[in-house]
């Protein structure tokens, strides 16, 4: 009799384990809980650019994910799945499946700070010049009227969004025109230019920051910095001390929500998003403003990037 | 008892007082920090160790604090609990490769590791062969300087005329130092500079220094290292080098000691640091960590920050969250919170009260960086490149050749309570003579280097000491002084003192100019001599003798570094005795570090 009652205790005690087992291992799939550190998060609802993190935390979705576009993108590449993607245009269809993206939801300009001291001195140095084309040319050269070197940065192209939006605005600026292709970017003479633009500041000192919070705390780095009027408006500058521009020709980055084909954009967390970016300093879209390159263009681009450095 | 001389009574106060004065004993080089978490009990949280560069452990010990009180320090349902220990940048670096042994001795192996600079991290994934430390977000930052009393600095046309590492090469080639420029009172140029194996203002300077020497501000190549021009700029800079060591802040507690004394301008002309350390001392707090009671007071000399004309290195404190095996999930999501922490534009905000610059822009620069500090927010204008991890392995191995020589004599105690069991069946001379032998590899061939032990009853022509290896170039004689130290057994007594001054004498009379001039002195107990009754003049006329021949613009300073060893060490006056030279004195009161303690002393050389 208590051999059998041990039998049954005995079995029930296996038929618990083996539930747990099978939760764990087959309906679970066997991983181990996600965590931030450990590799994707397939349950995140909705992946956010760095560079939006803050407009990302602010819209009440429970599950979300903040990472670079080069992150993203590699993840895409590799075969993970993505529901919602906060990102600009046109990093959607940059992907190897390429996400489909909703209506432009607010946008912003390109932008070049300086250090006002510096300011009067890129002025003199650049006059009649688009200004990437010129920093580019200045690139590791003493200042003229202000101290130290030119030190130039669109931040990390091979990672970050903006980095690759204002190496984009920053090749624009050499070719005086948004036009350009992957011949173009094979040309010896735009080569020699961008190699030193890209090399002189190494990414090593942008790590955790961008080329304007660099710029803002170490002007002997980074005092030409790439940057938009929405982060200019974010770390609260230009303020004291700070002057910015516009390079020519002008670019807008678009923020948009994008999703896989066949799967919908939520409407109201599209709403929402864009009172957000408003909110943050970002401009209602408008057709004036020119977007950056294409897809494929933005790929030759952050190629380029990753094959100078 | 009654002194025959009432003035050696104010000498040996002043001497003991200066030594208490200097610090408890976590003010001393290579010490433990017991201001700091690393003893507190975490409770069943989730435990993130950290390993922090000595100069930022006060405001992360702080920041720990907090942090660990707070809702946010929370991971799933489990405590955080933060525990920063203090450890050089260079000897984690080591550890770290090594896979962070002996924890009872080294501290818990870290999950985040903060050095002083990110440079560290591409030498210990370049020794590792894989990427242990990944790039980490840097948390403040603070610009290698050169120090120099005002002045000094002013004689050489500061602030209106830039100055840098050319400046130092011209002076310290000058036969006739500040003579050159006026002012023959000053004596010959003496640089501090720590050694870069260890400490990242030393590392810094000397990155900085071939930079100057090539004319470059990036790229520098492990070819640059080799160019005979190159070779020769830093040669002529490392002559200058009092010593070197593996804390900036033994240069500057000295400067401010020989302050006290109005000799400041003959211990040292210039000592490479770190801004915040210029910072510290003209606001009367030379290390940076006030203990309990002490009181600041402004310096008579106060330094100004030289940022180099040819451009200069920042220290950036990156927060590493380590990619070792010791270290899991939960413990890099913990830290994870920590960092954004730290982050924060508040807790940034005491970054500042620190005296370094804030990484965050939303905190701008503001008071303590000002010029009224000897400081200017508006430096440096040119920033150097960090150089490739395999560069900066060659400029190490470049240094290792090039650096000043040294004529060391080593003096181990070898008195009976040396015989004490330390630690399972080794007894504490076992210990010492391991860690001493294993010494003998820091030193390259051309140094020199001698052997004395001591005790009472040798039985040789002086019965307190042997001599048993002459001075001499170590690469001649590294096995016979290692043989040497190896035979030693425990004897009898201390004489501390008479041996000290015979050793300091003796290596007087053979001074070298070209070389660094010093005496490693060990023991574990005080002065026994059988003849307590002439102890304090004794005492009194040793710190008389050694203060005379430390100062002064042409004194020949020979530098005097002890090590107290076990808990007998008679601990304030090893370091008086270290303070007259204007040397530094370590403690190795749990004999199990005396292997440790022994890297940091030769460090000096």
């Amino acid at each position: 009799m208590v051999g059998r009652r041990m039998a049954t205790v005995v079995v029930a005690i296996a038929l618990v384990v083996g539930a747990f087992f099978l939760r764990r291992n087959v309906i679970e799939g066997g991983d181990d809980e996600p965590d931030a550190t450990d590799g994707p998060d397939p349950a995140a609802e909705l992946v956010c650019l760095t560079e939006l993190a803050a407009v990302c935390r602010g819209l009440g979705v429970p599950d979300v994910r903040i990472e670079d576009a080069g992150d993203t993108l590699g993840r895409l590449a590799e075969g993970d799945s993505v529901r919602l993607w906060l990102t600009f245009e046109p990093f959607p269809a940059m992907a190897p499946q390429p996400l489909v993206a909703g209506d432009v939801l607010a946008a912003s300009e390109l932008a070049v700070a300086t250090p006002e001291e510096y300011a009067a001195a890129l002025t003199a140095r650049c006059a009649d010049r688009a200004v990437w084309d010129c920093a580019g040319d200045l690139a590791g050269e003493q200042w003229e009227d202000a101290p130290g070197v030119v030190k130039p940065s669109v931040g990390d192209a091979g990672s970050s969004a903006a980095g690759l939006a204002s190496f984009a605005s920053a090749v624009a600026g050499y070719f005086g025109t948004t036009e350009f292709g992957s011949v173009e970017l094979q040309d010896p003479s735009f080569l020699a230019w961008v190699r030193p633009f890209i090399r002189e500041v190494p990414l090593a000192t942008l790590v955790g920051g961008t080329p304007l919070s660099t710029m803002l705390v170490r002007p002997s780095a980074v005092n030409v910095a790439a940057t938009s009027d929405a982060e200019i408006a974010a770390v609260g500058a230009p303020g004291e001390g700070v002057d910015s521009r516009y390079p020519e020709p002008s670019m807008w980055l678009q923020a948009v929500l994008a999703a896989p084909a066949g799967a919908d954009i939520p409407q109201d967390l599209a709403t929402d998003a864009a009172a957000a970016l408003l909110a943050a300093g970002w401009d209602a879209p408008g057709a004036s403003q020119a977007p950056l390159p294409s897809p494929t263009t933005m790929l030759a681009l952050r190629q380029l990037w990753e094959d100078v450095q | 008892m009654r002194l025959r001389r009432p003035g050696l009574v104010v000498i040996i106060a002043a001497a003991l007082l200066a030594a208490a004065c200097a610090g408890d004993d976590d003010d001393d080089a290579s010490g433990p920090d017991s201001s700091d978490l690393s003893d507190a009990d975490p409770g069943d949280c989730v435990v993130v160790d950290m390993a922090v560069s000595s100069e930022k452990i006060a405001l992360l010990t702080e920041l720990a604090d907090d942090f660990n009180s707070s809702d946010l320090a929370e991971v799933g349902d489990q405590c955080v609990f933060v525990r920063p220990r203090s450890v050089a940048s260079g000897a984690a670096a080591n550890l770290i490769v090594d896979g962070w042994p002996n924890p009872e001795v080294n501290g818990e192996p870290p999950v985040i590791w903060s050095p002083a600079a990110s440079g560290w991290a591409g030498i210990v994934n370049q020794r590792a062969g894989q990427i242990l430390a990944p790039a980490g977000t840097p948390f403040m930052l603070t610009p290698l300087v050169i120090a120099m009393p005002q002045p000094m600095a002013e004689s050489l046309g500061w602030p209106d005329e830039p100055l840098g590492f050319a400046d130092l090469a011209t002076l310290a080639e000058n036969p006739d130092g500040w003579a050159a420029v006026g002012h023959p009172e000053w004596g010959p140029f003496r640089l501090g500079k720590t050694n870069p194996n260890y400490s990242t203002s030393g590392l810094n300077f000397t990155v900085a220094e071939y930079y100057a020497a090539t004319g470059k501000r990036a790229g520098l190549t492990t070819e640059d290292l080799a160019r005979p021009a190159a070779v020769d700029f830093a040669t002529q800079i490392e002559s200058a080098v009092v010593h070197y060591g593996d804390i900036t802040m033994t240069f500057l507690n000295n400067w401010f000691a020989a302050d006290l004394r109005d000799t400041a301008l003959t211990y040292a002309s210039a000592v490479a640091v770190e801004e915040k350390s210029v910072i510290d001392y003209n606001l009367g707090n030379p290390d940076g960590v006030l203990s309990p009671g002490e009181e600041p007071r402004v310096p008579r000399v106060p330094l100004v920050a030289i940022y180099p004309e040819e451009g200069t290195l920042f220290s950036d404190s990156p927060f590493i969250v380590l990619d070792t095996e010791w270290v899991d999930a939960d413990e890099k999501a913990a830290a994870a919170l920590f960092e954004e922490y730290v982050q924060q534009p508040e807790n940034q905000a005491k970054v500042l009260e620190f005296g370094f610059r804030p990484n965050n822009p939303a905190v701008p620069l503001a008071d303590p960086i000002v010029a009224a500090n000897g400081v200017d927010p508006a430096q440096p204008t040119t920033e150097l490149e960090v150089p490739a991890p395999e560069v900066l392995i060659g400029i190490l191995d470049s240094w290792a050749e090039l650096r000043k020589d040294a004529r060391v004599l080593l003096v181990l105690d070898i008195s009976g309570s040396m015989g004490d069991l330390a630690g399972g069946d080794k007894t504490k001379l076992d210990f010492a003579k391991e860690a001493a032998v294993s010494s003998l590899d820091q030193f390259k061939d051309a140094d020199e280097v001698g052997l004395w032990v001591f005790s009472t009853d040798l039985g040789g022509p002086d019965p307190n000491v042997l001599d048993l290896v002459p001075v001499a170039p170590i690469g001649s004689q590294r096995d016979v002084l290692a043989q040497q130290i190896q035979n030693q057994r425990p004897t009898n007594g201390t004489p501390l003192y008479a041996v000290t001054e015979q050793a300091y004498e003796t290596m007087l009379e053979g001074y070298d100019p070209t070389k660094i001039n010093a005496i490693v002195l060990l023991t574990d107990g005080q002065n026994d001599d059988d003849e307590p009754s002439d102890d304090e003049d004794q005492f009194a006329e040793l710190i008389q003798s050694l203060q005379a021949g430390s100062e002064g613009s042409s004194s020949q300073p020979v530098r005097l570094f002890t090590i107290s060893y076990g808990e007998e060490a008679d601990v304030v006056t090893l370091r008086a005795i270290s303070q007259a030279t204007r040397a530094a004195t370590y403690n190795a009161s749990n004999p199990a570090t005396i292997e440790q303690v022994f890297t940091a002393v030769i460090s000096n050389f």
